[in-house]
């Protein structure tokens, strides 16, 4: 059995592919760089170069997998060249589907992303739920346009699966789709956290082998044309903070200090980085987001694909002895 | 169910009216919504109701067809429920010269953007008289004082609603009937203007607000009984030059401005739903 795996050496693609190449699938992966250190090792793996924005490098790559999951994407929030969210996320998309419809492949799992569910009310938001409030950046958009694509394929025969993580933890690469390992690092290495006033503000957070397990379980049993949430615990800024720390073994300190100024400070790190040409991640507009409630429900996973969710204080206690074996701490 | 009051929103699925049905809800108010068959008005009710408890009924119509306007009415009236709010905000826009588009086309935006208001205003004219204090509101646009290019029949159409209102209003005041309107500016209403709008630089892009955000605004003038409301603090601005500015001044900037304004066309979204691009 052969399966394609795009974003090998990205975060999420390169667990996806070593847990392929594990369950005994030939497994091609895209590469852009034969020897980037990042890309997944092992003797199931074969590596094609080329990229999802060239047609005949996803061609030649898809030839002969009756699977492919596609979880390549600039995965920021923000870019220099905006574009590159609708040429990469968007465009890039709809070659892999062009090929797989062509190819006749048998099962797409397309890798989408929270952020196109957004910002939740009351109560955690499940797959059909509308978006209660704008879209916002240029990186929701493109999955967004990304995913309509994906239903606009399933209707002309693909069978196609939508699967969406949230802010996802874990062991893994240092990557743009890794935020949460960077903040933890930096928890372990200063030992102190700073902890926005929001703490009330609830959002999911998912364990990376959770959402590589849910891709899997999506390919065997999702229905063509579904989206599945593949999610974790729904947990407030206070609740986090406090499981990291009782989780460390170390004395940190959680330091409260009110939105407007991380806001203030965001907002000067912002110019400093825009006078020297530097790309951030950080601005005003994305700490108002992360001031957003964010809950998610992962019901219809359980219920229809087996999904089950790792406990985020178990989760965590096995990212810290990563991070640590890694000489973090 | 029976004789508690309701809000009728109409193009209610998506953007600014979506925002409207979630600011009304969250102000306890009961909701009709409106809007195109398939574009997802039961998901947005079933959300409303578990979220915000209050009651929600939904329409699937074509409002731009006057037939449908009657059955609408016809349907409300066979639920046994009353209407003592009427949001008018169904309304189809767009950013073209005059020859981009056929008559149907424009045929169409004016049947929506204005037969279709003074039709539901006047059949729903009872059901807001008998349940006062009752409210209309109609969403116009800043477009309706700024003769810009490339808005012709749109800015035209919203400026029937602002004067419509605004001649309603003094009629039906004594009555307990408070007419408002609402003159947005840009908004985040979907992925394509949101795409559009990030894509704009300048005092334009500062404008631009959060269909949201507007809701709140929309909301709180309506029920403070406010004649004409100018979300935001740069639309004011942009009103206040326009009163102040002499014509020639203000003719360059139009045209500056058009200049400008190239509608950027996403290639994905025009070439895989082809029905969105009739707005």
């Amino acid at each position: 059995m052969k399966i394609l795996i795009t974003g090998a050496t990205g975060y999420i693609g390169y667990k996806l592919a070593m847990e392929a190449a594990r369950r005994n699938y030939t497994v091609h992966i895209l590469v852009r760089d034969l020897q980037s250190p990042l890309s997944p090792e092992h003797p199931n793996i074969i590596k094609f170069k080329g990229d999802i924005t060239d047609k005949v490098s996803v061609m030649a790559a898809m030839m002969n997998c009756d699977k492919v999951m596609h979880a390549a994407a600039i995965a920021k929030l923000s870019a220099k060249d905006n574009s590159i969210f609708y040429s990469v996320n968007v465009e890039g998309t709809r070659n892999m589907l062009d090929a797989a419809l062509a190819l006749g492949v048998k099962k797409f799992i397309f890798t989408s992303s929270g952020a196109v569910i957004g910002p939740s009310g009351k109560y955690p938001m499940s797959e059909n739920d509308p978006r209660i409030a704008a879209f916002e950046n240029d990186y929701e958009i493109s999955k967004h346009w990304a995913e309509e694509l994906v239903k606009e394929y399933c209707r002309r025969g693909l069978f196609a699966i939508i699967v969406a993580a949230p802010r996802v933890y874990g062991p893994g690469h240092e990557c743009n789709g890794n935020t949460m390992n960077v903040l933890l690092k930096n928890i372990l290495f200063m030992r102190l956290a700073f902890v926005p006033s929001c703490d009330n503000v609830v959002a999911n957070y998912a364990f990376v082998d959770d959402v590589v397990t849910g891709h899997f379980l999506a390919m065997e049993k999702g229905l063509g044309g579904e989206k599945y949430i593949l999610g974790g615990e729904n947990l407030s800024y206070r609740s986090f903070f406090q499981t990291i720390k009782q989780n460390t073994g170390k004395n940190i300190k959680l330091i409260r200090i009110p939105r407007w100024l991380i806001k203030f400070w965001s907002f000067l790190y912002m110019c400093i980085c825009g006078l020297l040409r530097k790309e951030t991640h950080i601005s005003p507009k994305i700490i108002d987001r992360l001031a957003q409630n964010r809950a998610l429900s992962c019901d219809k996973a359980i219920r229809q694909l087996g999904y089950s969710i790792t406990p985020f204080s178990e989760g965590i206690q096995k990212t810290i002895l990563h991070l640590k074996n890694k000489n973090y701490a | 169910m029976h004789n508690k009051n309701f809000a009728l929103i109409t193009g209610a699925s998506e953007g600014f009216g979506k925002a409207l049905a979630l600011e009304c809800a969250a102000r306890k108010m009961n909701l009709v919504l409106v809007a195109l068959p398939g574009s997802g008005l039961s998901s947005l009710c079933c959300y409303i109701e578990r979220n915000f408890g209050v009651t929600t009924y939904y329409f699937e119509h074509d409002l731009s067809k006057k037939e449908e306007c009657y059955d609408l009415f016809n349907e409300i009236n066979r639920l046994e429920i009353t209407v003592n709010t009427i949001i008018n905000n169904a309304g189809i826009g767009g950013t073209h010269y005059f020859d981009e588009r056929n008559t149907e086309f424009y045929y169409k935006q004016i049947e929506l953007n204005v037969v279709s208001p003074t039709l539901l205003t006047h059949l729903f004219l009872q059901h807001l008289s008998q349940h006062t204090p009752a409210y209309v509101l109609n969403v116009s646009s800043l477009a309706s004082f700024f003769y810009l290019p490339k808005k012709q029949v749109y800015g035209a159409t919203k400026s029937y609603l602002v004067a419509f209102s605004k001649s309603l209003r003094r009629e039906l005041k004594s009555r307990g009937i408070s007419v408002s309107v609402i003159c947005p500016g840009g908004m985040n209403t979907n992925p394509q203007m949101v795409f559009q709008n990030l894509n704009t630089h300048g005092l334009s892009r500062w404008s631009i607000m959060n269909p949201e955000t507007v809701a709140k605004i929309a909301i709180d003038g309506m029920l403070k009984k406010e004649e004409v409301i100018i979300p935001g603090f740069w639309n004011k601005l942009f009103m206040l030059f326009d009163k102040f500015l002499p014509k020639c001044y203000k003719e360059m900037l139009t045209d500056k401005s058009m200049r400008e304004s190239k509608t950027i066309n996403n290639p994905v979204i025009f070439s895989i739903n082809p029905l969105k691009t009739a707005v």
